[in-house]
């Protein structure tokens, strides 16, 4: 049975001509957010290009990778080991500078 | 990763009893285990710190590893008979309801050995219906329907061998023919062999036999889906005959003298299971004059409809004869049935609190916790902290967060740590009452007879908020490593204590303080947290979304409750419809809410919202001010924030969070003393039950019913009960050396409350 919403993209697009949205993200990734930080924010966690972020704690409040659920359960988590952060905060922004490249096409520093 | 695994066969344990603990130990070493009364799990650098007590115990010491395997998978079990060891001709059929037929081999009936021959009907590696025979000496024939059965549709399988001609028939037919859908199959084949069902082994319903360890039974092939009506006879049936005795009702089957369609059918039945008999228990009931009565392995799913169910029906009390299946599952566990591998008779000179006995070998370590409740009738403090551990089991292993479709609600990403990675890999150790079964059914009961790798101290919960992101069991050491920290002597009981001994469990406490996050309550718990509030007894709740699911434990099974997470809530599976009731008591599932016994009528407060990053303060309300409530705010500025700071999220309110409704019974002298109103961000959003229509006002800075509400009130018999609702608000209790205006509002509620001047009612 064809399923329509194998299809489906979210049909909001980035726009952050001045830089705006991406400079309230690196300074607050958790927190209160604009009503348009929050949509890109959405459409990162729901889009289907994105791949299934999710962040590993190595060490109890000190070491943080960035890491990606396997396609199908139960199988390990896809971890990065080779980049290890110091912060969630730092990791936040690794994931959303990739999300933003993926979504975008633009590189963010 | 974990290396060193394990549980204890119970959680509460009395001074001179003992607890058994089982151990899996994937290393070759011994390991050590020593005692250690827990008070503070938090390791955040940012708090108190990690504390537990080493105390002597008399099994302390070192134990020798060894690997112990878990077995999941549900099925029936029925002991081997001459009845059906005698058998040479036979038929046996079933309907089913396949939920994942293309997942390869499934066993729905057998008498199976895997040397000494037998027969097994399974859905083979086409997902087609098959029948196995072999003959003990090597000879194995399979005969396949070759027609792959569609998932979640009925079909009748019948499968039969004729030793008189040696022939196999199979044949699945549809109970709906969709149009243009071949689905009908039979197929008639002549084999080689003889079946030998005088084999030794059990007759097995959802699997098939593989080896007996000592009276135990160890299974695979475990089948995903609905059986119905499974029956079996001695010869093969003409297909008349076949569709007269798939039509009988399972009282048609016995012999008696009264009319029956299929009386001359019956004395050829060796054996009809009904499942819809005795859905509360263990069994399985063979309607049959021979009574080959079997046991359900694992928890299968029972109260769920059968073919016959015509949605006139939604109890299966009322009609239980449209209940005849059990849904079974490849992934279902109740008991992982390990051999104890130590045991500890509690010293008379402990005392009451939260235990756990920890293993240790090299760079591994295992924490597995135990309460020391006190003696019957021996309280050793005026205070009861109630350990919420039916919530802390509705929680176990659980997979949610796992899902991409649950981490889209954190507004954040998931954060994982080496126990989740090994939930994550080790299927085998069971889900939680958040999870679905791999076949997309959702998984309604949760046991604690296994390892519960996230109700331990240490653990960091994927989704817990900003800052120490804890979460049940972890989150509740906030409140012991208070209470200590603040000099109050209290006792530990346990949801489990207070299911089976109700008031009379509290009656000698004056004060019982809840965890922070006592979700699922049973008829019993909840009755007897009343009867508590209404004697005169003094309730501080110091949690959030507590007293929310109705639970049900089972009547002859330990350490396991059920969930039916009907009608509305935070719902992770919906139960399908006619599905609403308890298969353990019958009781009507889901939210106490929809059973008019909303939180409010207990605490004063309900679920209201939730959210995952940040926590807001309390603000006082006008009520703040009222003579009633200076106590609570003795030794506070007029005006200032509560849990402006704090471990979990950085506030005291935050997480999931209650608010006073009037509507919901909220008591009308109730005082709304603070509230979070307005200081929670969008990732926060109203719950489901309290959306009528879909509406975008539903988030922290767009609904007034995003908050947490701080409530007071006076109860009968001179009894009050004070309510934080929020989950955050334990880790607001430790900053600046407990010296903080959340601490100072707890401790003020809980000398007062201790205090045994009569409160009056206004």
């Amino acid at each position: 049975m064809y399923d329509p919403a194998q299809d489906w993209l979210d049909g909001y697009e980035i726009s952050d001509p001045d830089g705006r949205l991406v400079e309230e993200f690196r300074a607050r990734p958790m927190g209160f957010h604009s009503a348009e930080l929050q949509r890109v924010l959405l459409k990162m966690q729901i889009d289907p290009r994105c791949p299934n972020y999710v962040l590993f704690c190595r060490t109890p409040h000190k070491e943080w990778l960035i890491g990606r659920m396997a396609p199908r359960a139960g199988d390990p988590i896809l971890l990065e080991e080779d980049r290890v952060f110091a912060s969630v905060e730092d990791a936040e922004w690794a994931v959303f500078q990739r999300r933003w490249m993926l979504l975008t096409g633009e590189a963010i520093a | 990763m974990l290396k060193i695994v394990g549980y204890p066969d119970r959680f509460s344990v009395r001074p001179g009893e003992t607890i058994r603990f089982m151990v899996s130990s994937e290393l070759s070493a011994p390991y050590r285990v020593d005692f250690v009364r827990i008070v503070h799990g938090d390791v955040n650098p940012d708090g108190p710190g990690f504390k537990e007590i080493r105390v002597d115990g008399p099994t302390s010491g070192s134990y020798p590893s060894r690997f112990q395997a878990i077995h999941p998978g549900s099925c029936a079990v029925v002991a081997d008979n001459p009845k059906l060891a005698g058998l040479s001709s036979f038929q046996v059929q079933a309907m089913i309801w396949p939920t994942l037929p293309a997942r390869g081999e499934q066993g729905l009936i057998a008498k199976w050995s895997p040397d000494r021959g037998g027969f097994a009907l399974v859905i083979d590696e086409t997902g087609a219906p098959a029948l196995r025979v072999a003959d003990g000496s090597g000879g194995v024939n399979t005969i396949s329907s070759s027609t792959p059965l569609i998932a979640r549709e009925w079909y009748r399988i019948v499968a039969s061998f004729d030793a008189t001609t040696n022939t196999v028939i199979v044949t699945q037919l549809p109970l709906f023919d969709h149009p243009l859908v071949s689905a009908k199959a039979r197929v008639e084949e002549r084999i080689d062999i003889t079946p030998q069902l005088d084999n030794g082994a059990p007759m097995t319903i959802g699997a098939w036999f593989e080896r007996a360890e000592g009276a135990r039974v160890i299974t695979a092939g475990h089948y995903d889906g609905k059986i119905d009506a499974p029956r079996l006879l001695r010869r093969p049936l003409s297909e008349p005959e076949t569709e007269a005795l798939a039509a009988a009702a399972s009282h048609h089957l016995r012999a008696t003298s009264f009319a029956s369609p299929v009386a001359a059918l019956v004395a050829d039945i060796v054996a009809a299971w009904d499942f819809s008999q005795e859905i509360e228990s263990t069994r399985v009931c063979d309607v049959s004059a021979n009574r080959l009565d079997g046991d359900i392995h694992n928890l299968p799913t029972r109260a769920v409809k059968g073919h016959t169910w015509t949605g006139e029906e939604m109890n299966w009390r009322h009609r239980p004869e449209q209940y005849g299946a059990i849904h079974f599952h490849h992934d279902d566990l109740y008991d992982a049935e390990w051999k104890p591998d130590f045991d500890l008779t509690v010293p008379t000179d402990w005392r009451s609190g939260s235990y756990a006995a920890r293993l240790t070998c090299g760079e591994y370590e295992e924490h597995v916790p135990f309460f020391v409740i006190p003696s019957r009738g021996k309280p050793t403090a005026k205070l009861a902290f109630l350990v919420p551990t039916a919530s802390y089991m509705a929680y176990a292993n659980e997979h949610l967060l796992m899902t991409g479709e649950a981490a889209a609600g954190l507004g954040r990403l998931a954060v994982f740590t080496a126990r989740d990675m090994y939930v994550n890999e080790h299927r085998e150790i069971g889900y939680s009452l958040y999870d679905y079964h791999a076949d997309g059914s959702g998984v309604c009961y949760s046991s604690r007879l296994r390892p519960i790798i996230n109700m331990r101290p240490k653990y960091q919960f994927g989704a817990g908020m900003t800052g120490s992101s804890l979460h049940q069991y972890n989150a509740d050491t906030h409140i012991l490593d208070w209470l200590e920290a603040m000099g109050h002597d209290y006792d530990v009981i346990t949801d489990e204590d207070l299911h089976d001994e109700g008031m009379t469990l509290l009656s000698d406490y004056h004060v019982v303080m809840t965890g922070t996050h006592p979700e699922y309550y049973s008829t019993a718990m909840l009755d007897a947290l009343h009867a508590f509030k209404h004697q005169g007894g003094r309730l501080i709740y110091m949690g959030g979304n507590g007293f929310y699911w109705r639970i049900a434990f089972h009547r002859d099974l330990p350490g396991v409750i059920e969930v039916r997470r009907a009608e509305g809530g935070i719902r992770t599976w919906i139960a399908e419809p006619g599905e609403y009731h308890h298969s353990f008591t019958g009781e009507y599932g889901g939210m106490w809410l929809r059973q008019g016994r909303p939180p409010q009528t207990l605490s004063g407060v309900g679920f209201t919202a939730q959210g995952f990053d940040l926590s807001a303060p309390y603000k006082p309300t006008p009520d703040s001010q009222d003579p009633r409530a200076a106590f609570i705010f003795e030794g506070i500025a007029e005006g200032a924030l509560i849990g402006d700071s704090g471990l979990v999220g950085g506030a005291a309110g935050g997480f999931e969070l209650d608010r006073a409704d009037r509507r919901h019974g909220t008591p009308p002298h109730a005082l709304v003393l603070a509230t979070t109103m307005g200081g929670h961000t969008d990732t926060y959003l109203v719950v489901p039950e309290e959306l009528h229509i879909t509406a975008a006002n539903i988030t922290g800075t767009s609904s007034p019913l995003v908050r947490a509400d701080m409530v007071f009130f006076e109860t009968p018999g001179g009894g009050a009960v004070f309510s934080t609702g929020s989950i955050a608000f334990a880790g607001s209790l430790s900053p600046n050396e407990y010296r903080n205006n959340a601490s100072r509002v707890i401790d003020n509620v809980v000398r007062r409350f201790l205090d045994k001047t009569a409160f009056v009612a206004p």
